[in-house]
């Protein structure tokens, strides 16, 4: 009986802390139908009329092309979540079922990339994709985002974990080592679901560098918009700002939301092992 | 191409074939722009002409650099307090989880871990409501009916920094608790079902049973955490535009680096700043990965 009375308690004060958690974004959502004046005025909660205009000046490209934007945010970070978890997927392959002599030595490699994240040698890639001639194009942001020591490190274990004998009959069938890397997939499916997401997130979130390599308007990822916006003044109606954040959550929320139950599976049997 | 793939041609290669791609990229950019970097931190900051080489004196510069050891001290101040309250948090959060009703448990994870999907520019923007002069949420909820003078968090040097903290905190307690939910769930029933049998109450339980078995995750969430404070430029790059807040109290390395490349000085000492966060960067995460061999050992001794 006591019990039951505890987990009610404790579940009305999580959703007391659940309420805090969201209530930044419920406001962002109402700010989007706010004047400037309401919007810096936070004893206003609900808008005094709901004004749908802000979201008619958002799309009409006044301050910052936002579907371009928006397009090149998921186009980004689509390449960079599928790309990083398919390298890291076939690196870590032959690194967790092989016994290589290279093994540590790759792998140590890889908690050097974990260690040296690319934030801190973002001047000095900057300078280098420049070179390469991809200054001012997506291509420049995503190639360097596809290079996660965290997912080799991953998969590696991820895949030390698959039965040898399944790989072992596969290649005693003569079977190529690509063809047996795509039979493995829908074994690792809920780990290749949850590391694409976590890295699609982490792309869509990264400042530094598309900051430094997206130049024009037209290329900008939507946060590197949305920030500069927000740099350029406070006179602007801050409530297109608003209605861009809220507009750019709902492809992270739709993934999310997507990827919740296989990140929960893939987390669970991760942490047993 | 596909014959290429083919193991028969190129029997042992097929490999190679599948760790290329990885490796290729890592080194081009990685591994390069790394060492471009290092070559870069130990040349002059001459922005048009020829840089010379002047070997180690950005680094020597910044030793009597007071702003960089602001900045050093800063960003420590900043990871060991997000990370010691996030995780602290994120404890009692997977705890709670467990306890309460399973119908209710998956939509309360999920809404907590909603603002680790805010990307941190919008983040930022948003706890401009929470900061905002006298009339922020903090102040008029929590500060003011405490009876403490009101903080204006953006502005005064004592606070900066802790409007960092909360910001990160937010975004990352949810995740966190998550990640330990799926551990705390994956602990064997037979080991805590023992304890409680033996009469362990609930922080014996914690302590000895629970904190082991969960190790393992914890070790990751914090090196995760730490990590990504080390790398922060995003959240305050936004709340302060760039600069380091008022009297630098909110300056962060990375923010120095970008702001001693692009704004300052030059591409040399932007580069040096750069490189130097990598030592304190292992030296922490060195620390971390030996606390829970120390409180082993110092178990087994018993």
């Amino acid at each position: 009986m006591s019990r039951k009375i505890v987990s009610i308690i404790v579940g009305c004060l999580l959703a007391l802390s659940t309420i805090v958690f969201l209530y930044p974004l419920f406001w962002m959502i109402l700010g989007s139908f706010k004047s400037n004046a309401e919007i810096f005025n936070t004893r206003i909660f609900w808008p005094r009329e709901w004004a749908g205009q802000y979201y008619g000046i958002l799309f009409s490209n006044e301050y910052f092309p936002f579907i371009r934007s928006m397009a090149n945010s998921i186009a980004v970070s689509l390449t960079q979540g599928v790309g990083a978890t398919l390298l890291a997927a076939m690196a870590g392959f032959v690194i967790g079922s092989y016994r290589l002599r290279a093994r540590n030595g790759l792998l140590g490699l890889g908690v050097l990339v974990v260690l040296i994240p690319a934030q801190m040698v973002a001047l000095p890639l900057f300078i280098w994709v420049n070179f390469l001639g991809l200054f001012d194009s997506l291509l420049g942001v995503a190639l360097p985002g596809m290079v996660s020591g965290l997912g080799l490190l991953f998969f590696a274990r991820v895949y030390s974990q698959v039965p040898r004998d399944l790989l072992d009959v596969a290649r005693m069938e003569g079977a190529s080592e690509f063809r047996i890397f795509l039979l493995t997939l829908p074994l690792v499916r809920p780990f290749l679901i949850a590391f694409g997401f976590a890295h699609f997130v982490l792309s869509w979130h990264a400042h530094i560098i598309p900051m430094l390599v997206l130049n024009s308007e037209e290329t900008r990822t939507l946060p590197i918009s949305l920030a500069a916006l927000y740099g350029s003044s406070l006179n602007s109606p801050q409530a297109v700002l608003m209605a861009g954040s809220a507009l750019g959550m709902l492809p992270l929320v739709a993934v999310f939301a997507f990827a919740y139950p296989q990140l929960k599976s893939a987390l669970q049997e991760f942490v047993a092992q | 191409m596909l014959p290429l793939l083919n193991d028969k041609a190129w029997p042992g290669w097929g490999r190679v074939w599948l760790l290329a791609p990885f490796f290729i990229l890592l080194s081009l950019f990685w591994l390069t722009p790394l060492g471009k970097g290092v070559l870069l931190s130990l040349e002059s900051d001459t922005l048009f002409g020829e840089s010379t080489f002047v070997g180690w004196q950005h680094y020597r510069d910044l030793l009597s650099d007071s702003r960089y050891w602001r900045a050093v001290l800063n960003t420590f101040l900043f990871t060991v307090s997000t990370v010691s309250l996030t995780i602290t948090l994120a404890l009692v959060f997977a705890h709670s989880l467990l306890r309460c009703n399973r119908r209710i448990q998956g939509p309360l994870a999920f809404g907590l871990m909603i603002p680790g999907l805010c990307p941190p520019t919008v983040l930022a923007l948003l706890f401009l409501l929470v900061f905002h002069g006298k009339e922020g949420l903090l102040n008029r909820w929590v500060v003011d009916p405490l009876g403490f003078e009101t903080i204006n968090w953006l502005s005064d040097p004592d606070f900066i920094l802790s409007a960092v903290v909360i910001q990160a905190i937010w975004r990352w307690t949810g995740f966190m608790a998550f990640f330990l939910l799926c551990a705390l769930n994956a602990r064997s029933q037979e080991i805590l079902d023992a304890a409680k049998i033996d009469g362990a109450g609930f922080w014996t339980r914690f302590v000895h049973v629970t904190l082991p078995l969960i190790a393992p995750t914890l070790t990751f969430c914090l090196i995760y955490l730490i990590i990504d404070c080390f790398a922060q430029f995003a959240g305050s790059y936004v709340l302060f535009g760039g600069s380091g807040g008022m009297n630098d109290a909110g300056l962060l390395l990375v923010t120095y680096a970008y702001q001693k490349a692009f704004i300052g000085a030059g591409f040399g000492s932007g580069a040096a700043v750069s490189l130097s966060i990598v030592p304190w960067l292992a030296g922490m995460l060195v620390l971390v990965a030996m606390v829970p061999r120390f409180i082993w050992k110092e178990g087994s001794n018993r």
